[in-house]
């Protein structure tokens, strides 16, 4: 019998003659794609003014910077004491350069008012009022709100996908909601350049039934035909009616098991504006309560596969074995329960390289009493779950974790961890007035874990206690190391912005397609002083969020002198769908960030 | 009430632990705020606004105790355990440490403030274990505890000690000592001793989920896919996780007066077959919140007395509360179809599976198709439910309904064979899988091949010494002669 598992090639040891060390620009593989020149370009660093930390202090830092910059969106989850389950699910995040400009800006997507409230030991609902998504344009170092940049909220917001769902290399907006009747549900918004966007969501033939829940989805080019599909997660059947109390007697928020989970969503684009929902066929009908998705070539076999996070149940693996095709091999792979074999509550995903061997790892966050789960990725055995070696069980056991995201805050070459965290239900938080007040009953502090030899270590931030639910992943003041931005159930945007400048030396790439569209799952690996590191691009992930694009490396090395003469030895670039669609650069300066666009 | 986990800073170099201690006060819980001063000499006390009646007069009378007494450490300590229980840890702490301070030898305080500190993730529960530990030394539930809180704070050393320990002691700890050690095993990356450990924990108490579950991942590991089968098996035929027997947690347990309580009684005396208690603890629950799964729990408590009637009325109560409310739906259905009312039993476990088209429901829904002559609208219920989760037998089931209905238009080996090669790879090899797949190669043509997997099939059940021999040897005869084997209607 043979067992169908997760195979990753291990990357050769850098400097080695296996097939990728011997790509360079001179010896591009004589395809259609890979004879069109690169055109690398250079961008210079925005800021250059470097400053070692003292090893003792803790390497990296955020500060919340969200007032200072001009961010003032508060999410509005319209709780009023029904305990209606979605509005402690919500507020989705993205980081994308809405406008063109060459900058990040930052979309906040909102809740609105459900209409339900308690009446008696009943509930009552009024009709509905849509939300008020913020979209934040970024002009010389600080945000201010686009007011009219037609993203209309429809339904009650959850989560937002970025993605150029049309080909003008301008990203798309899809926005998951939980489907009203009189709101609507998901969204679809066409990018019109200049930061305006135009709702295309029926003619896109995505609209949502009522009652329906949409929570994190992503683009992704699944049957290979160069546009841009959809997949969402749907969470569950929810029933509103249902009633569950806390250890005290008091009214809170059920938890997932009280009600049937729901399908998932997959979507094609016909690349005439409209999706086609093809769940059935392609294999992903099955129910689970999703809340996190990835999609990455788990098996190395040229397709994009998916991972997906369940709320209390197993997790699933979802392999391409043809295009469009899906089969599900979480168990086999080591990556549905944890160690002990438990099925636990997968709220987020990051996806890294968390141990450098140049294979995709997985961190899931989870329920209070469970500890988030780091799966590293074995060639031979597909995951494994490493969290007690690792030391995230811990200081994660407390808490309820959701959005997170790896980045390398300190810029050492290895991969940090960022974790957003919020309650569901009250727990063992200590139980304050039951005003509806969200923070006081739900709130729990951001996390941030610095690695040092595979180890995660909880860096000492600001302790917040607001409901987190999106993590999205962005350098927001083009200074050269990652900022965050974490929106919060109920409660405000917050923009973590690293302070200070870089210490060390890094690189930033940004890899475009054809058309210069972001190129969605590109596989990017530097070598430097006999290591290599690789990252894959891939937006859609953590919770409910869409990271930047581009891509961030540090090197470790002090850089107090890095703009003139720091260079790196080799960056490679996979662009996905096309295995002959690859480029490689040697001797590429540092502390900048490296545009490249295929021209044709 | 669970128990938690922190990093132990002394395990790790003066820097790191400076970031550690730095991140816990990052994650400890804020100060519980106090809303309600009591009397001179009394407790601080949380709010207590929202809470139902009986626990709020609980933990006022165990305050009047404290005023009334302020120098007694049972009182303080019986405050501290009614907070506790009612999710108000921090407070609950604080009633504890006072009544160790007035009574520093009495074991109970000190085990439930180091409970409650790993709970709200307090950086003084390793003192507080300790403290623990010098006062009862040999108490297995203790040591178990403080083994897996070090485990998880890095300390394999000291978790391995208090394991050890645990294999010597008192009580019923010995399983989850084996389990501790496998798991310690594993994070040392020595899969033989882990898998060695995490077997001596099954065999002590098969009925360990935990146990089960680790063992199926370390021998999926280890690249013994049938065990990591089997193992996963095990794990789903049981119900609920692995509960550590421990007297004074179920001492704190009884302190629960809430609904949720209550109601959680109700289920521990329903599955020790309690019946009557079982009722009064969910009637007790419904008094003080009528919630629809209260009114299910109640149903089945009656069901189980044979008492039908007020079953139906109880689980009717439920659907009026919850009207989309698929398990009540389900019960409902299973109910009518038992009392001989298969149509309105239909109709209930049709709503249910649509409602809620995972194993139970929809299984059940189609079991009730088929066993009502409804096998082709039975047939695509169950594998509805298959798409939910691949339970063995339903796949089993309908693979055997594919490769041999007589219904020519619905056979269909092709989808048969990819079933069973499905449940060779969830369950391994088991004759019953080979003749399924022995027939639905016939049922394709492929007469070679099914008589290899029939005989395969034969084989195997022989040496299993399965009553299904026979079956099998006169299909593996039809094959022979170039004919599949189809069902009678």
């Amino acid at each position: 019998m043979s067992r169908a598992r997760a195979i990753r090639r291990p990357l050769d040891p850098p400097g080695s003659s296996g097939p990728a060390a011997q790509l360079s620009l001179t010896r591009a593989a004589p395809t259609a794609f890979a004879a069109l020149v690169a055109a690398a370009t250079l961008l210079p660093a925005a800021r250059l003014d470097a400053q070692i930390q003292a090893d003792e202090a803790p390497a990296f830092r955020f500060v919340d910077r969200a007032a200072a910059l001009g961010v003032d969106f508060v999410h509005g989850a319209g709780e009023r004491g029904a305990f209606w389950l979605p509005e402690i699910f919500g507020a989705g995040a993205a980081v994308f350069d809405a406008d063109g400009d060459g900058d990040l800006d930052m979309l906040a997507v909102d809740g609105g008012d459900h209409g339900r409230t308690t009446v008696g030991s009943g509930m009552e609902t009024r009709p509905c009022r849509r939300g008020e998504h913020q979209l934040y344009l970024q002009d010389s170092g600080r945000f201010h709100r686009a007011e009219r940049s037609g993203l209309g909220a429809r339904g009650y917001g959850m989560g937002v996908a970025v993605g150029d769902v049309d080909g003008d290399g301008l990203d798309d907006v899809f926005i998951s909601a939980f489907a009203d009747a009189t709101c609507g549900g998901d969204a679809l918004y066409r990018n019109l350049g200049g930061g305006r966007f135009e709702d295309v969501t029926e003619q896109s033939g995505l609209a949502s039934e009522p009652g329906s829940w949409g929570t994190s989805s992503l683009f992704l080019d699944v049957d290979g035909d160069g546009d841009l599909d959809l997949f969402t997660l749907r969470y569950l059947r929810y029933e509103p009616k249902l009633a569950c109390s806390d250890q005290a007697g008091r009214r809170d928020y059920c938890g997932p098991g009280a009600f049937a989970p729901a399908a998932d969503r997959l979507w094609r684009n016909d690349g005439g504006g409209r999706f086609e929902d093809i769940t059935e066929a392609s294999g992903l009908g099955a129910a689970a309560s999703g809340l996190g998705v990835v999609a990455a070539d788990f098996d190395s076999d040229g397709r994009l596969d998916l991972y997906v996070a369940n709320d209390g149940e197993a997790n699933q693996l979802w392999l391409q074995t043809e295009p469009g095709r899906f089969i599900e091999r979480a168990v086999a792979n080591g990556a549905a329960v944890n160690e002990l074999g438990k099925p636990e509550a997968g709220m987020g995903i990051a996806l890294g390289d968390a141990d450098g061997d140049g294979l995709s790892d997985l961190f899931l966050t989870h329920l209070r009493a469970e500890t988030h789960t780091l799966y590293r990725a074995d060639s031979a055995l597909g995951f494994l779950d490493v969290t007690t070696s690792s030391r995230l069980g811990g200081p994660s056991f407390p808490l309820t974790g959701f959005g997170t995201a790896f980045g390398d805050f300190d810029l050492d070459g290895d991969l940090d961890l960022a974790v957003t965290h919020g309650g569901v239900t009250r727990g063992p938080r200590p139980a304050r007035r039951a005003t509806g007040d969200l923070a006081r009953d739900y709130g729990q502090p951001t996390l941030f874990f610095e690695q040092r030899s595979g180890r995660f270590y909880p860096v000492a931030i600001e302790a917040s206690a607001d409901v987190g639910r999106a993590l999205a992943r962005g350098d927001l003041d083009g200074d050269g190391d990652l900022d965050l931005v974490t929106g919060h159930t109920g409660g405000p945007l917050k923009v973590w912005i690293s302070p200070d400048a870089p210490a060390r030396r890094w690189l930033q790439v940004d890899v475009r397609n054809r058309v210069g569209g972001v190129a969605e799952h590109a596989e990017v690996q530097v070598e430097h002083g006999g290591r290599r590191q690789v990252q894959l691009l891939a937006r859609g992930q953590s919770y409910l969020t869409s990271h930047s694009p581009t891509l961030q490396f540090g090197f470790g090395e002090p850089a107090p002198e890095a703009s003139s003469s720091a260079r790196l030895d080799r960056v490679h670039i996979q662009w996905h769908g096309d295995p002959a669609a690859q480029l490689t650069l040697l001797d590429v300066p540092m502390n900048r960030r490296l545009q490249v666009v295929p021209t044709p | 009430m669970s128990y938690s986990k922190i990093v132990t800073p002394a395990q790790n170099p003066p820097t790191v632990r400076l970031l550690l201690l730095c991140g816990l006060l990052a994650t400890a819980p804020a100060p519980e705020p106090v809303l309600a001063t009591p009397g001179e000499g009394g407790p601080p006390l949380p709010d207590l606004q929202r809470v139902e009646p009986p626990v709020r007069k609980k933990i006022e009378s165990r305050q009047s105790e404290v005023v009334a007494r302020p120098e007694s450490a049972e009182a303080w300590g019986r405050l501290g355990m009614a907070l506790d229980i009612h999710d108000f840890e921090a407070s609950a702490e604080s009633a504890y440490a006072r009544a160790l301070a007035l009574d520093p030898d009495h074991f109970p305080w000190a085990y439930y403030r180091a409970l409650t500190l790993t709970e709200i993730s307090d950086p003084r529960a390793a003192d507080a274990f300790d403290r623990a530990l010098e006062l009862n030394p040999n108490f297995s539930p203790l040591l178990i505890r403080y083994g897996d809180f070090l485990l998880d704070a890095g300390d394999a050393d000291g978790a391995r000690l208090h394991y050890s320990r645990g294999l010597e002691a008192d009580g019923d700890g010995l399983t989850y000592a084996f389990f501790g050690l496998a798991r310690l095993a594993l994070a040392d990356g020595d899969l033989e001793a882990a898998a060695a450990h995490a077997e001596q924990a099954t065999a002590l108490d098969p009925s360990n989920r935990d146990a089960w579950g680790l063992l199926a991942e370390l021998h999926r590991r280890r690249g013994q896919d049938r065990r990591a089968a089997e193992a996963r098996q095990a794990y789903a035929a049981i119900r609920g996780p692995a509960v550590l027997a421990d007297v004074f947690m179920a001492e704190l347990m009884e302190e629960g007066v809430s609904s949720f309580w209550h109601h959680k009684r109700g289920q521990f005396f329903l599955a020790s077959r309690l019946d009557e208690r079982a009722e009064a603890e969910f009637r007790r629950a419904i008094e003080l919140s009528p919630h629809a799964i209260f009114f299910e729990s109640l149903a089945r408590a009656l069901l189980i007395q044979e008492r039908s009637d007020e079953a139906e009325e109880a689980v009717r109560r439920a659907l009026e509360v919850a009207p989309d409310l698929a398990s009540s739906h389900l019960f409902l259905g299973r109910l009518l179809v038992r009392a001989g009312r298969p149509e309105e039993g239909l109709a209930s476990l049709r709503r249910a599976a649509e409602l809620r088209p995972d194993t139970a429901a929809a299984q059940e829904f189609g079991r009730q198709l088929v066993a009502a002559g409804e096998r082709v609208e039975g047939m695509r219920w169950l594998e509805r439910s298959l798409e939910v989760e691949e339970e063995p037998q339903v796949l089993l089931g309908v693979a055997f309904f594919y490769a041999t209905t007589p219904d020519a238009e619905l056979r269909d080996g092709e989808k048969s064979e990819r079933m069973a090669r499905r449940l060779l790879e969830i369950t391994g090899e088991r004759p019953e899988i080979f003749d399924v797949l022995g027939a639905a190669f016939a049922a394709q043509g492929r007469f070679d091949e099914a008589i290899q997997a029939a005989e395969r099939a034969e084989r195997l059940a022989r040496g299993r010494g399965s009553p299904m021999v026979l079956q099998m040897r006169r299909r593996l005869e039809l094959y022979r002669a170039g004919q599949p084997f189809i069902a009678s209607r």
